[in-house]
Protein backbone atom coordinates (compact mmCIF):
# COMPACT_ATOMS: atom_id res chain seq x y z
CA UNK A 1 0.00 0.00 0.00
CA UNK A 2 1.31 3.52 -1.22
CA UNK A 3 1.42 6.06 1.96
CA UNK A 4 -1.51 8.59 1.11
CA UNK A 5 -0.93 11.77 3.44
CA UNK A 6 -2.77 14.96 3.37
CA UNK A 7 -2.94 16.26 0.03
CA UNK A 8 -0.44 19.10 0.11
CA UNK A 9 -1.47 20.89 -3.10
CA UNK A 10 -2.66 23.98 -2.00
CA UNK A 11 -6.40 24.91 -3.53
CA UNK A 12 -4.01 28.55 -4.75
CA UNK A 13 -4.67 31.75 -3.12
CA UNK A 14 -8.05 33.83 -2.74
CA UNK A 15 -7.78 37.42 -4.17
CA UNK A 16 -9.79 40.37 -2.80
CA UNK A 17 -10.33 43.60 -4.56
CA UNK A 18 -10.26 46.34 -2.62
CA UNK A 19 -11.51 49.92 -3.05
CA UNK A 20 -8.51 52.09 -1.38
CA UNK A 21 -5.56 51.00 -3.13
CA UNK A 22 -7.61 49.84 -6.47
CA UNK A 23 -6.10 46.63 -7.15
CA UNK A 24 -6.05 42.85 -5.72
CA UNK A 25 -4.58 41.99 -2.29
CA UNK A 26 -4.20 38.22 -1.05
CA UNK A 27 -6.97 38.08 1.28
CA UNK A 28 -4.62 36.12 4.15
CA UNK A 29 -2.83 39.05 3.94
CA UNK A 30 -5.69 40.98 4.61
CA UNK A 31 -5.90 41.45 8.01
CA UNK A 32 -1.92 43.50 8.25
CA UNK A 33 -3.29 45.74 5.61
CA UNK A 34 -6.49 46.71 6.62
CA UNK A 35 -5.43 48.38 9.70
CA UNK A 36 -5.53 51.50 7.20
CA UNK A 37 -8.92 51.59 5.88
CA UNK A 38 -12.30 50.79 7.88
CA UNK A 39 -14.57 50.07 4.98
CA UNK A 40 -15.12 46.43 4.90
CA UNK A 41 -15.07 44.11 2.64
CA UNK A 42 -16.98 40.94 1.71
CA UNK A 43 -14.65 37.99 2.48
CA UNK A 44 -15.12 35.11 0.06
CA UNK A 45 -15.27 31.94 1.52
CA UNK A 46 -13.10 29.22 0.46
CA UNK A 47 -13.03 25.51 1.38
CA UNK A 48 -9.37 24.98 2.61
CA UNK A 49 -9.73 25.39 6.67
CA UNK A 50 -6.08 27.01 7.29
CA UNK A 51 -5.34 29.32 3.75
CA UNK A 52 -8.39 31.00 4.78
CA UNK A 53 -8.71 32.03 8.22
CA UNK A 54 -11.84 34.14 9.27
CA UNK A 55 -9.46 37.03 9.76
CA UNK A 56 -11.81 40.00 9.77
CA UNK A 57 -11.50 43.25 11.24
CA UNK A 58 -10.28 42.34 14.75
CA UNK A 59 -7.42 44.52 14.65
CA UNK A 60 -9.10 47.51 14.32
CA UNK A 61 -12.29 46.96 16.83
CA UNK A 62 -11.66 50.07 19.02
CA UNK A 63 -11.71 52.22 15.97
CA UNK A 64 -14.29 51.50 13.45
CA UNK A 65 -16.63 48.75 14.97
CA UNK A 66 -19.58 51.54 13.84
CA UNK A 67 -19.02 50.61 9.88
CA UNK A 68 -19.37 47.03 10.05
CA UNK A 69 -21.97 44.93 8.59
CA UNK A 70 -23.77 43.23 11.57
CA UNK A 71 -22.43 39.92 11.72
CA UNK A 72 -18.83 41.16 12.35
CA UNK A 73 -20.34 44.02 14.56
CA UNK A 74 -21.70 41.26 16.62
CA UNK A 75 -18.29 39.64 17.09
CA UNK A 76 -16.73 43.23 17.76
CA UNK A 77 -18.56 44.22 20.59
CA UNK A 78 -18.74 40.64 22.08
CA UNK A 79 -14.81 40.16 22.41
CA UNK A 80 -13.21 41.32 25.49
CA UNK A 81 -10.58 39.18 24.65
CA UNK A 82 -9.73 39.21 21.17
CA UNK A 83 -8.39 36.89 19.41
CA UNK A 84 -8.41 33.87 21.86
CA UNK A 85 -12.22 33.73 22.12
CA UNK A 86 -13.70 34.67 18.85
CA UNK A 87 -10.99 32.59 16.64
CA UNK A 88 -12.11 29.32 17.53
CA UNK A 89 -11.11 27.34 14.77
CA UNK A 90 -8.15 28.45 13.65
CA UNK A 91 -4.93 28.99 16.48
CA UNK A 92 -1.88 30.86 14.99
CA UNK A 93 0.73 28.63 14.54
CA UNK A 94 3.23 27.93 11.50
CA UNK A 95 5.72 25.09 10.83
CA UNK A 96 9.37 25.24 10.49
CA UNK A 97 10.35 23.62 7.35
CA UNK A 98 12.26 20.03 7.85
CA UNK A 99 13.98 17.93 5.51
CA UNK A 100 11.03 15.57 4.87
CA UNK A 101 9.57 16.33 1.57
CA UNK A 102 6.01 14.58 2.48
CA UNK A 103 6.29 17.80 5.21
CA UNK A 104 5.13 21.30 4.11
CA UNK A 105 6.73 23.91 6.73
CA UNK A 106 6.51 27.57 6.37
CA UNK A 107 8.81 29.12 3.48
CA UNK A 108 9.06 32.22 4.19
CA UNK A 109 9.04 34.88 6.69
CA UNK A 110 6.26 36.88 5.58
CA UNK A 111 4.08 33.48 5.42
CA UNK A 112 5.54 33.19 9.00
CA UNK A 113 4.36 36.72 9.21
CA UNK A 114 0.99 35.87 8.59
CA UNK A 115 0.26 32.70 9.82
CA UNK A 116 1.44 33.75 13.71
CA UNK A 117 -0.32 36.82 13.31
CA UNK A 118 2.04 39.40 13.98
CA UNK A 119 0.50 42.56 12.93
CA UNK A 120 -2.86 41.59 14.68
CA UNK A 121 -1.24 40.43 18.15
CA UNK A 122 0.32 43.77 18.20
CA UNK A 123 -3.16 45.10 19.80
CA UNK A 124 -2.49 42.64 22.29
CA UNK A 125 -0.87 44.23 25.33
CA UNK A 126 0.80 40.66 26.32
CA UNK A 127 2.48 39.96 23.31
CA UNK A 128 3.04 43.64 22.09
CA UNK A 129 6.86 43.78 23.69
CA UNK A 130 8.04 40.77 22.16
CA UNK A 131 6.72 42.06 18.15
CA UNK A 132 8.47 45.21 19.37
CA UNK A 133 11.76 43.50 19.86
CA UNK A 134 11.33 41.29 17.14
CA UNK A 135 10.80 44.47 14.68
CA UNK A 136 13.24 46.47 16.09
CA UNK A 137 16.63 43.64 15.76
CA UNK A 138 14.87 43.07 11.68
CA UNK A 139 14.79 47.02 11.44
CA UNK A 140 18.61 47.57 13.19
CA UNK A 141 20.41 45.17 11.75
CA UNK A 142 18.69 42.55 9.32
CA UNK A 143 16.89 45.09 6.86
CA UNK A 144 18.98 44.59 3.75
CA UNK A 145 18.97 40.96 4.21
CA UNK A 146 15.03 40.74 3.76
CA UNK A 147 13.18 40.02 0.69
CA UNK A 148 11.18 43.16 -0.70
CA UNK A 149 8.02 40.93 0.23
CA UNK A 150 9.50 40.24 3.44
CA UNK A 151 9.91 44.04 4.20
CA UNK A 152 6.19 44.77 2.69
CA UNK A 153 4.89 42.45 5.67
CA UNK A 154 7.53 44.01 8.13
CA UNK A 155 5.97 47.44 7.09
CA UNK A 156 2.80 45.84 7.74
CA UNK A 157 3.44 45.27 11.48
CA UNK A 158 5.02 48.79 11.54
CA UNK A 159 1.94 50.16 10.31
CA UNK A 160 -0.04 48.44 12.84
CA UNK A 161 2.36 49.15 15.62
CA UNK A 162 1.97 53.24 14.74
CA UNK A 163 -1.81 52.48 14.56
CA UNK A 164 -1.71 51.07 18.25
CA UNK A 165 0.71 53.47 19.67
CA UNK A 166 -1.34 56.58 17.84
CA UNK A 167 -4.92 55.47 19.06
CA UNK A 168 -3.93 54.25 22.55
CA UNK A 169 -1.09 56.97 23.06
CA UNK A 170 1.15 54.59 24.34
CA UNK A 171 4.78 53.78 23.46
CA UNK A 172 5.37 56.44 21.04
CA UNK A 173 8.66 57.10 21.35
CA UNK A 174 9.52 53.43 20.59
CA UNK A 175 6.93 53.45 17.28
CA UNK A 176 8.77 56.71 16.37
CA UNK A 177 12.22 55.05 16.66
CA UNK A 178 11.14 51.69 14.43
CA UNK A 179 9.91 54.06 11.82
CA UNK A 180 13.01 55.73 11.75
CA UNK A 181 15.40 52.84 11.86
CA UNK A 182 13.19 51.59 9.24
CA UNK A 183 13.68 54.72 7.01
CA UNK A 184 16.98 54.92 7.38
CA UNK A 185 17.71 51.00 6.49
CA UNK A 186 15.89 51.55 3.07
CA UNK A 187 18.82 54.18 2.12
CA UNK A 188 20.95 51.31 2.29
CA UNK A 189 22.72 50.70 -1.47
CA UNK A 190 22.07 46.42 -0.27
CA UNK A 191 18.22 46.79 -0.17
CA UNK A 192 16.10 44.51 -1.96
CA UNK A 193 13.33 45.52 -4.58
CA UNK A 194 12.64 47.94 -7.33
CA UNK A 195 13.41 51.85 -6.67
CA UNK A 196 9.35 52.29 -7.02
CA UNK A 197 9.15 49.90 -4.32
CA UNK A 198 11.13 51.30 -1.88
CA UNK A 199 10.18 55.03 -2.39
CA UNK A 200 6.58 53.58 -1.76
CA UNK A 201 7.81 52.55 1.62
CA UNK A 202 9.90 55.49 2.19
CA UNK A 203 6.52 57.14 1.96
CA UNK A 204 4.42 54.93 3.90
CA UNK A 205 7.40 55.64 6.31
CA UNK A 206 7.42 59.05 6.68
CA UNK A 207 3.52 59.32 6.63
CA UNK A 208 3.67 57.06 10.05
CA UNK A 209 5.58 59.68 11.36
CA UNK A 210 3.29 61.95 11.04
CA UNK A 211 0.15 59.65 12.11
CA UNK A 212 2.12 59.63 15.41
CA UNK A 213 3.41 62.90 16.13
CA UNK A 214 -0.40 64.51 15.36
CA UNK A 215 -2.46 62.11 17.90
CA UNK A 216 -0.03 63.73 20.41
CA UNK A 217 -2.08 67.10 20.34
CA UNK A 218 -5.29 65.50 20.58
CA UNK A 219 -4.43 63.70 23.75
CA UNK A 220 -4.16 67.16 25.26
CA UNK A 221 -7.26 68.97 23.82
CA UNK A 222 -9.00 65.56 25.21
CA UNK A 223 -7.71 66.77 28.77
CA UNK A 224 -8.41 69.80 28.95
CA UNK A 225 -11.84 69.27 28.42
CA UNK A 226 -12.38 68.08 31.83
CA UNK A 227 -11.16 70.59 34.13
CA UNK A 228 -12.36 69.06 37.13
CA UNK A 229 -11.03 65.43 36.85
CA UNK A 230 -7.92 64.22 38.76
CA UNK A 231 -4.39 64.65 37.01
CA UNK A 232 -1.60 62.76 37.46
CA UNK A 233 -0.12 64.82 40.18
CA UNK A 234 -3.12 65.04 42.27
CA UNK A 235 -2.21 61.63 43.35
CA UNK A 236 -0.20 61.45 46.47
CA UNK A 237 3.36 60.87 46.26
CA UNK A 238 3.09 56.90 47.73
CA UNK A 239 0.85 56.05 44.80
CA UNK A 240 3.15 57.63 41.97
CA UNK A 241 6.11 55.70 43.56
CA UNK A 242 3.68 52.61 43.72
CA UNK A 243 3.50 53.56 40.08
CA UNK A 244 7.31 54.44 39.12
CA UNK A 245 8.38 51.07 40.90
CA UNK A 246 6.16 49.37 37.89
CA UNK A 247 8.24 51.33 35.06
CA UNK A 248 10.61 48.15 34.23
CA UNK A 249 13.38 49.46 33.24
CA UNK A 250 16.65 52.82 33.87
CA UNK A 251 15.45 54.15 30.24
CA UNK A 252 11.89 54.92 31.12
CA UNK A 253 13.13 56.13 34.59
CA UNK A 254 15.42 58.73 33.01
CA UNK A 255 13.21 60.14 30.79
CA UNK A 256 10.03 59.95 33.49
CA UNK A 257 13.05 62.03 35.50
CA UNK A 258 12.99 64.59 32.82
CA UNK A 259 9.47 65.25 33.09
CA UNK A 260 9.04 67.22 36.05
CA UNK A 261 11.09 68.61 39.24
CA UNK A 262 9.04 66.44 41.63
CA UNK A 263 9.48 63.54 39.92
CA UNK A 264 12.99 63.96 38.81
CA UNK A 265 13.47 64.48 42.89
CA UNK A 266 11.91 61.55 43.85
CA UNK A 267 13.66 59.14 41.08
CA UNK A 268 16.89 60.37 42.32
CA UNK A 269 15.89 60.64 45.90
CA UNK A 270 14.51 57.27 46.27
CA UNK A 271 16.69 54.43 46.07
CA UNK A 272 13.75 52.26 46.43
CA UNK A 273 12.66 52.48 43.36
CA UNK A 274 16.31 51.91 41.83
CA UNK A 275 16.30 48.33 44.57
CA UNK A 276 13.08 47.09 43.07
CA UNK A 277 14.98 47.29 39.82
CA UNK A 278 18.08 45.79 40.34
CA UNK A 279 16.26 42.91 42.27
CA UNK A 280 14.50 41.92 39.14
CA UNK A 281 16.75 42.33 36.80
CA UNK A 282 19.79 40.31 38.42
CA UNK A 283 20.21 37.51 40.93
CA UNK A 284 20.50 37.67 44.74
CA UNK A 285 24.33 36.62 43.90
CA UNK A 286 25.00 39.04 41.29
CA UNK A 287 23.69 41.80 43.41
CA UNK A 288 25.80 40.74 46.64
CA UNK A 289 28.87 40.77 44.87
CA UNK A 290 28.56 44.23 43.30
CA UNK A 291 26.46 46.34 46.50
CA UNK A 292 29.12 47.56 48.77
CA UNK A 293 29.68 49.50 51.25
CA UNK A 294 28.04 53.14 50.65
CA UNK A 295 27.29 52.50 47.30
CA UNK A 296 23.57 53.62 46.15
CA UNK A 297 21.63 50.94 44.62
CA UNK A 298 21.13 53.37 41.76
CA UNK A 299 24.83 53.24 40.80
CA UNK A 300 24.98 49.42 41.92
CA UNK A 301 22.12 48.85 38.48
CA UNK A 302 24.24 50.52 36.79
CA UNK A 303 27.10 48.55 37.91
CA UNK A 304 25.58 45.45 37.08
CA UNK A 305 23.76 46.11 33.79
CA UNK A 306 26.89 46.85 32.69
CA UNK A 307 28.36 43.36 33.75
CA UNK A 308 25.30 41.40 32.98
CA UNK A 309 22.77 43.22 30.33
CA UNK A 310 19.06 43.48 31.68
CA UNK A 311 16.92 40.58 31.95
CA UNK A 312 14.23 40.58 29.20
CA UNK A 313 10.84 39.01 29.80
CA UNK A 314 7.91 38.81 27.70
CA UNK A 315 3.77 37.81 29.58
CA UNK A 316 3.40 36.15 26.11
CA UNK A 317 6.25 34.72 23.72
CA UNK A 318 6.45 32.31 20.71
CA UNK A 319 7.16 28.65 21.72
CA UNK A 320 8.33 25.64 19.11
CA UNK A 321 6.79 22.61 19.79
CA UNK A 322 9.17 20.17 20.06
CA UNK A 323 7.11 17.21 18.72
CA UNK A 324 5.67 18.38 15.82
CA UNK A 325 7.76 21.73 15.15
CA UNK A 326 5.22 24.59 15.06
CA UNK A 327 5.83 27.72 16.17
CA UNK A 328 3.32 29.18 18.16
CA UNK A 329 2.04 31.84 21.34
CA UNK A 330 2.61 30.28 24.33
CA UNK A 331 -1.07 31.20 25.51
CA UNK A 332 -2.91 30.00 22.96
CA UNK A 333 -1.59 26.74 22.05
CA UNK A 334 -1.14 24.91 19.01
CA UNK A 335 -3.08 22.24 17.50
CA UNK A 336 -0.58 19.24 17.75
CA UNK A 337 -1.09 15.50 17.47
CA UNK A 338 0.51 14.80 20.73
CA UNK A 339 -1.21 16.36 23.96
CA UNK A 340 1.12 17.97 26.33
CA UNK A 341 3.83 17.97 24.01
CA UNK A 342 7.02 19.40 25.32
CA UNK A 343 7.74 23.21 23.87
CA UNK A 344 10.52 25.46 24.44
CA UNK A 345 10.54 29.46 24.60
CA UNK A 346 12.05 30.93 21.43
CA UNK A 347 13.26 34.45 22.26
CA UNK A 348 13.01 37.15 19.73
CA UNK A 349 16.57 36.96 18.33
CA UNK A 350 16.26 33.62 17.80
CA UNK A 351 13.18 33.78 16.01
CA UNK A 352 14.35 36.53 13.63
CA UNK A 353 17.76 34.12 12.92
CA UNK A 354 15.06 31.30 12.06
CA UNK A 355 13.32 33.08 9.69
CA UNK A 356 16.01 34.52 8.65
CA UNK A 357 17.53 31.22 7.64
CA UNK A 358 13.87 29.75 6.27
CA UNK B 1 -14.66 31.42 58.54
CA UNK B 2 -18.12 29.25 58.23
CA UNK B 3 -19.83 28.63 54.55
CA UNK B 4 -22.83 30.72 56.20
CA UNK B 5 -20.43 33.54 56.81
CA UNK B 6 -19.65 33.63 52.82
CA UNK B 7 -22.53 33.79 51.73
CA UNK B 8 -23.65 36.84 53.60
CA UNK B 9 -23.17 39.99 51.55
CA UNK B 10 -21.85 43.55 53.43
CA UNK B 11 -23.23 46.94 53.07
CA UNK B 12 -20.91 49.47 51.57
CA UNK B 13 -22.04 52.94 51.74
CA UNK B 14 -19.91 55.26 48.97
CA UNK B 15 -18.80 58.83 49.82
CA UNK B 16 -22.50 60.21 48.36
CA UNK B 17 -24.45 57.84 50.10
CA UNK B 18 -25.49 55.38 47.95
CA UNK B 19 -25.10 51.55 49.21
CA UNK B 20 -24.31 49.03 47.66
CA UNK B 21 -24.63 45.16 48.61
CA UNK B 22 -21.61 42.86 47.93
CA UNK B 23 -21.21 39.12 48.71
CA UNK B 24 -18.55 38.62 51.76
CA UNK B 25 -16.34 36.67 49.89
CA UNK B 26 -15.99 38.51 47.02
CA UNK B 27 -15.22 42.47 49.41
CA UNK B 28 -12.49 39.98 51.08
CA UNK B 29 -10.21 40.85 48.25
CA UNK B 30 -10.43 44.27 49.93
CA UNK B 31 -7.58 43.73 52.91
CA UNK B 32 -8.73 47.24 54.33
CA UNK B 33 -12.47 45.78 54.71
CA UNK B 34 -11.90 42.45 55.64
CA UNK B 35 -9.90 42.87 58.32
CA UNK B 36 -12.12 45.41 59.47
CA UNK B 37 -14.86 42.62 59.30
CA UNK B 38 -12.49 40.54 61.41
CA UNK B 39 -11.13 42.65 63.80
CA UNK B 40 -14.42 43.97 64.67
CA UNK B 41 -15.93 40.21 64.64
CA UNK B 42 -18.60 41.15 62.78
CA UNK B 43 -18.40 37.87 60.48
CA UNK B 44 -20.17 35.81 63.68
CA UNK B 45 -23.03 38.38 63.26
CA UNK B 46 -25.72 36.80 61.60
CA UNK B 47 -27.67 39.85 60.31
CA UNK B 48 -26.16 42.33 57.86
CA UNK B 49 -26.20 45.58 60.19
CA UNK B 50 -25.19 49.02 59.57
CA UNK B 51 -23.76 49.89 55.94
CA UNK B 52 -19.64 50.21 56.36
CA UNK B 53 -18.93 53.60 55.04
CA UNK B 54 -15.84 53.82 52.40
CA UNK B 55 -15.64 57.79 52.78
CA UNK B 56 -13.10 58.35 49.75
CA UNK B 57 -14.85 56.57 47.31
CA UNK B 58 -17.81 57.73 44.93
CA UNK B 59 -20.49 55.12 44.10
CA UNK B 60 -19.23 55.85 40.36
CA UNK B 61 -15.55 54.43 41.35
CA UNK B 62 -16.90 51.86 43.97
CA UNK B 63 -19.21 50.77 41.53
CA UNK B 64 -16.29 49.57 38.97
CA UNK B 65 -14.17 48.31 41.97
CA UNK B 66 -16.96 45.70 43.08
CA UNK B 67 -17.14 45.13 39.10
CA UNK B 68 -13.10 44.01 39.41
CA UNK B 69 -13.97 42.44 42.64
CA UNK B 70 -16.77 40.50 41.27
CA UNK B 71 -14.93 39.67 38.14
CA UNK B 72 -11.90 38.16 39.77
CA UNK B 73 -13.00 36.96 43.63
CA UNK B 74 -12.58 33.33 42.05
CA UNK B 75 -8.67 33.69 40.91
CA UNK B 76 -6.33 31.81 42.62
CA UNK B 77 -4.05 33.62 44.80
CA UNK B 78 -1.03 34.70 43.15
CA UNK B 79 2.47 33.38 44.39
CA UNK B 80 4.19 36.16 46.36
CA UNK B 81 7.05 36.99 44.07
CA UNK B 82 6.18 40.67 43.99
CA UNK B 83 9.28 41.85 42.80
CA UNK B 84 9.44 40.70 39.48
CA UNK B 85 5.24 40.43 39.12
CA UNK B 86 5.34 43.95 39.61
CA UNK B 87 7.82 44.77 36.66
CA UNK B 88 5.50 43.15 33.97
CA UNK B 89 3.76 45.92 33.04
CA UNK B 90 2.72 43.71 30.10
CA UNK B 91 1.35 41.05 32.51
CA UNK B 92 -2.33 42.55 32.37
CA UNK B 93 -5.02 39.74 31.72
CA UNK B 94 -7.68 41.31 28.35
CA UNK B 95 -10.20 41.28 30.86
CA UNK B 96 -8.80 43.88 32.91
CA UNK B 97 -7.44 45.86 29.53
CA UNK B 98 -10.96 46.42 28.58
CA UNK B 99 -11.95 47.18 31.89
CA UNK B 100 -9.08 50.16 32.58
CA UNK B 101 -10.22 51.61 28.98
CA UNK B 102 -11.24 54.67 30.79
CA UNK B 103 -10.70 58.51 31.21
CA UNK B 104 -7.41 59.28 33.08
CA UNK B 105 -9.24 60.82 35.84
CA UNK B 106 -11.42 57.72 36.22
CA UNK B 107 -8.22 55.78 36.30
CA UNK B 108 -6.66 57.70 38.70
CA UNK B 109 -8.83 57.65 41.27
CA UNK B 110 -9.63 53.61 40.90
CA UNK B 111 -5.92 53.54 41.96
CA UNK B 112 -6.97 55.80 44.51
CA UNK B 113 -10.13 53.68 45.90
CA UNK B 114 -7.57 50.49 45.34
CA UNK B 115 -4.93 51.79 47.77
CA UNK B 116 -7.23 53.31 50.41
CA UNK B 117 -8.99 49.48 50.40
CA UNK B 118 -5.76 47.67 49.23
CA UNK B 119 -6.94 45.34 46.90
CA UNK B 120 -3.58 44.23 45.69
CA UNK B 121 -4.88 43.07 42.32
CA UNK B 122 -6.81 46.30 41.49
CA UNK B 123 -4.07 48.08 42.47
CA UNK B 124 -1.17 46.38 40.36
CA UNK B 125 -3.02 46.55 37.07
CA UNK B 126 -4.30 50.17 37.53
CA UNK B 127 -0.74 51.23 38.31
CA UNK B 128 0.50 49.20 35.50
CA UNK B 129 -1.42 50.78 33.27
CA UNK B 130 -0.62 53.68 33.96
CA UNK B 131 2.93 52.75 33.85
CA UNK B 132 2.58 51.66 30.34
CA UNK B 133 1.10 55.12 29.38
CA UNK B 134 4.46 56.02 30.61
CA UNK B 135 7.15 53.43 29.23
CA UNK B 136 8.23 54.12 25.40
CA UNK B 137 7.60 57.69 25.34
CA UNK B 138 10.25 61.05 25.48
CA UNK B 139 9.97 63.29 28.15
CA UNK B 140 7.60 65.94 26.59
CA UNK B 141 5.12 62.82 25.02
CA UNK B 142 4.81 62.02 28.75
CA UNK B 143 3.86 65.81 29.61
CA UNK B 144 1.61 65.73 27.01
CA UNK B 145 -0.47 62.29 27.72
CA UNK B 146 -0.37 63.94 31.45
CA UNK B 147 -1.12 67.44 30.51
CA UNK B 148 2.20 68.44 32.75
CA UNK B 149 3.62 71.51 32.64
CA UNK B 150 7.27 71.79 31.84
CA UNK B 151 8.95 73.53 34.86
CA UNK B 152 12.44 73.12 33.72
CA UNK B 153 14.59 75.83 32.01
CA UNK B 154 16.42 75.06 28.77
CA UNK B 155 19.61 75.23 31.24
CA UNK B 156 18.33 72.55 33.52
CA UNK B 157 16.94 70.34 30.90
CA UNK B 158 20.62 70.42 29.04
CA UNK B 159 22.12 69.82 33.14
CA UNK B 160 19.85 66.45 33.43
CA UNK B 161 20.67 65.45 29.99
CA UNK B 162 24.44 65.60 30.76
CA UNK B 163 23.87 63.77 34.13
CA UNK B 164 21.82 61.05 32.58
CA UNK B 165 24.45 60.90 29.81
CA UNK B 166 26.54 58.78 31.48
CA UNK B 167 24.30 55.67 32.41
CA UNK B 168 22.93 55.68 28.93
CA UNK B 169 26.45 54.11 27.78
Amino acid sequence: MPFIGRDWRAPGETWVRTPHTNGWERTKLRPVQMASDPISIPQPSSGSPCSSPKLLYDSDQNSSCGSLPGSVEGRCSSSSDDSDSNDKDWIPHCFVKSTSKEFIGCTSMSEAFHRLDLARAVNDVRRFNFICKVVQILVEEKLPNLSATARKSLLSILIAICFRSSTEDVHISTAKELVKQFGNGLDSVYTCGSPQLISKHHQTASSLLDLISETNVQTVADDMADENSMTFFDLPREVVLLILRRLPDHRALLETAQVHEALQEMIDGEDRIWKSLCTFHFQENQIKNSKTGNKTWRQTFFDLKKYHGCRELYADLIHICCHCKALFWKSLGHPCIRENAPSVRVTPRQFVDMLIYL
Amino acid sequence: MTDAAQERSIKLLSSDNETFQVPRNVIRLSNTINTLLQDLGLDDEEDAGDAIPVQNVTSTILKKVIAWCQHHHEDPVAADDSDSREKRTDDISSWDVEFLKVDQGTLFELILAANYLDIKGLLDVSCKTVANMIKGKSPEEIRRTFNIKNDFTPEEEEQIRKENAWCED
